[in-house]
């Protein structure tokens, strides 16, 4: 299998900067012994919430629950989530995702129960949706599932691009993760993964002045599962470019059924730096995408090239049900008095004939 | 939040939020002033902070209390450029690496891969939304790679 690169280890970057330091420890006690006692804070004020507003509120609650009880994971994430992009992409998530079988329960050590419920590749990245149970706090046990996924029995991850997760009243977790999905397993069918949990078990200890401390060690627990890699959706790809008199903009565009990938590369022509942190007025500042007219704001991004002469952005979108007739890419310039959308150095891609 | 709760919890951060003082202040001790103004800060304001959300706020803290020693230091010294760092890592080709990173993008780099924040702890330190965190973390381990990758050639 291919090698793609791997981040540092956390011991890597924690080398970085200076070991442990008992002076440091004993600053950080005599600070905590300092503090004033429990008491000494002011009291919470008491909300009365009338009798007629509880009973609707109860009813609002159980006739949402009503509803988010048909859902999958990515449904519920999309009921709760605050983000009204993320929102779409998870119910698209949720409709097209493929449902992972009930025997991919895996029971831990602590009693947690971790389920991977759903999957898809839109081709470029892996999203799962998953639900920890049994994660309500205790007084010994702080448990949570790291960002990152391994290859099952490697130190090889798969880097997080996204993610989510909500602690529901009854103690379980629902959350979802999207992985960047390496070249090399592109053609893959499924993969054994490695999802990690984290326990952070509080032991008491003596210091050297006697004292009696709680620290937290961490253990990790690894729980293997096949992940279905088949792309669920077509991938459709397009590309567009112009020229202008001071620079040339190609934009590549992909369509899945759940996001648009949005890939803008400019190059100046006359050798003027793009993507300038500190911006003139007249300079460009950005691109964005419209759909039928209709501006759309992305989930995701990132700059290459910044303050060079071939500048590349790359955003993400959530995709609408209905696809549009026309797509825009529209560069967005600095100005004296706030920004301006240039629609006469549109970059356009027709989707269906007009 | 009782004080127990507050102590255990502070305990168990401490290593990771000098960590993440150091890297903006490069010095041992205004790290470690910055992460006790920070203890004290959080504390008084305990009314308001819910304890699962303590991660992130005292992270927040620490470096909100960071950037006061920093313009402190900056009125009384004025800097063009940044101190160099008080202590010499071992691997200096990962530290330079990190150290050319804006901060904008170094500190989401730092929380997630040094001291293992989740996303949505790193939004909450740094009041940033999940998009804004997710695309600079991004961001941050493209240029890291190209960076690792040019010093490796």
């Amino acid at each position: 299998m291919k090698k793609w690169f791997k981040m540092p280890s956390e011991q890597a970057f924690q080398a970085m900067y200076p070991p442990k330091d008992d002076a440091f420890d004993r600053a950080v006690r005599a600070t905590l012994d300092a503090l004033p006692d429990d008491g000494a804070g002011r009291k919470h004020a008491v909300r009365k919430v009338s009798v007629v507003l509880a009973v609707a509120m109860l009813m609002l609650a159980l006739a949402c629950a009503a509803v988010a009880a048909g859902l999958g994971v990515f449904g519920k994430l999309a009921e709760q989530t605050a983000s009204a992009g993320y929102s779409e992409l998870y119910r698209a998530l949720d409709e097209k995702s493929v449902v992972l079988d009930e025997t991919q329960n895996v029971q831990n050590a602590g009693g947690q129960t971790f389920r991977l419920t759903q999957a898809y590749v839109d081709g470029e990245s892996l999203f799962v949706a998953y639900e920890l149970t049994g994660m309500q706090p205790t007084a010994d046990d702080d448990v949570y599932l790291g960002d990152s996924a391994y290859l099952a029995g490697t130190d090889d991850y798969l880097n997080i691009l996204s993610g989510e997760e909500t602690l529901r009243e009854d103690g379980t977790m629902v959350g979802m993760k999207e992985f960047e999905l390496p070249e090399a397993l592109k053609n893959e069918t499924s993969i054994a993964l490695d999802f990690v949990l984290y326990r952070a078990a509080k032991n008491d200890v003596f210091d050297d002045e006697g004292r009696i401390q709680r620290k937290g060690e961490r253990i990790e627990e690894r729980i293997r599962i096949d992940v279905p890699l088949n792309a669920n959706g077509e991938m459709k790809t397009y590309h567009a470019e112009r020229t202008f008199s001071t620079y040339r903009v190609s934009v590549d565009v992909m369509i899945s059924d759940v996001k648009i990938h949005v890939r803008a590369n400019l190059k100046s022509l006359d050798g003027h730096p793009l993507g300038r942190e500190k911006l003139e007025a007249g300079e460009m500042m950005d691109g964005g995408l419209y759909l039928d007219g209709k501006p759309m704001h992305p989930i995701s991004g990132m700059d290459e090239g910044l303050e060079t002469t071939d500048w590349t952005m790359e955003n993400d979108y959530t995709r609408p049900e209905q696809l549009p007739e026309k797509l825009e890419w529209i560069p967005c310039y600095y100005t004296e008095t706030g920004t301006e959308d240039r629609n006469e150095e549109a970059v356009t891609i027709w989707l269906m004939q007009p | 939040m009782t004080k127990k709760q507050y102590e255990d919890e502070v305990e168990r951060l401490a290593p990771s939020l000098r960590r993440i003082a150091y890297s903006i202040v490069r010095n041992e001790h205004d790290a470690q002033d910055a992460v006790q103004q920070a203890l004290l800060a959080v504390w008084a304001r305990r009314e308001c902070v819910e304890f699962a959300r303590l991660k992130p706020y005292l992270t927040r803290a620490v470096m909100n209390a960071c950037r006061d020693i920093q313009r402190a230091r900056q009125k009384a010294i004025p800097m063009k450029e940044m101190p160099e760092m008080s202590y010499q890592p071992p691997d200096g080709v990962l530290a330079d690496a990190v150290e050319r990173l804006p901060e904008e993008l170094r500190l989401p780099l730092l929380l997630h891969y040094m001291e293992g924040y989740k996303l949505a702890e790193i939004a909450g330190a740094l009041g940033q939304s999940l998009p804004q965190v997710t695309s600079r973390l991004f961001r941050a381990r493209k240029r890291l790679k190209r960076m690792l990758e040019e010093a490796e050639a």
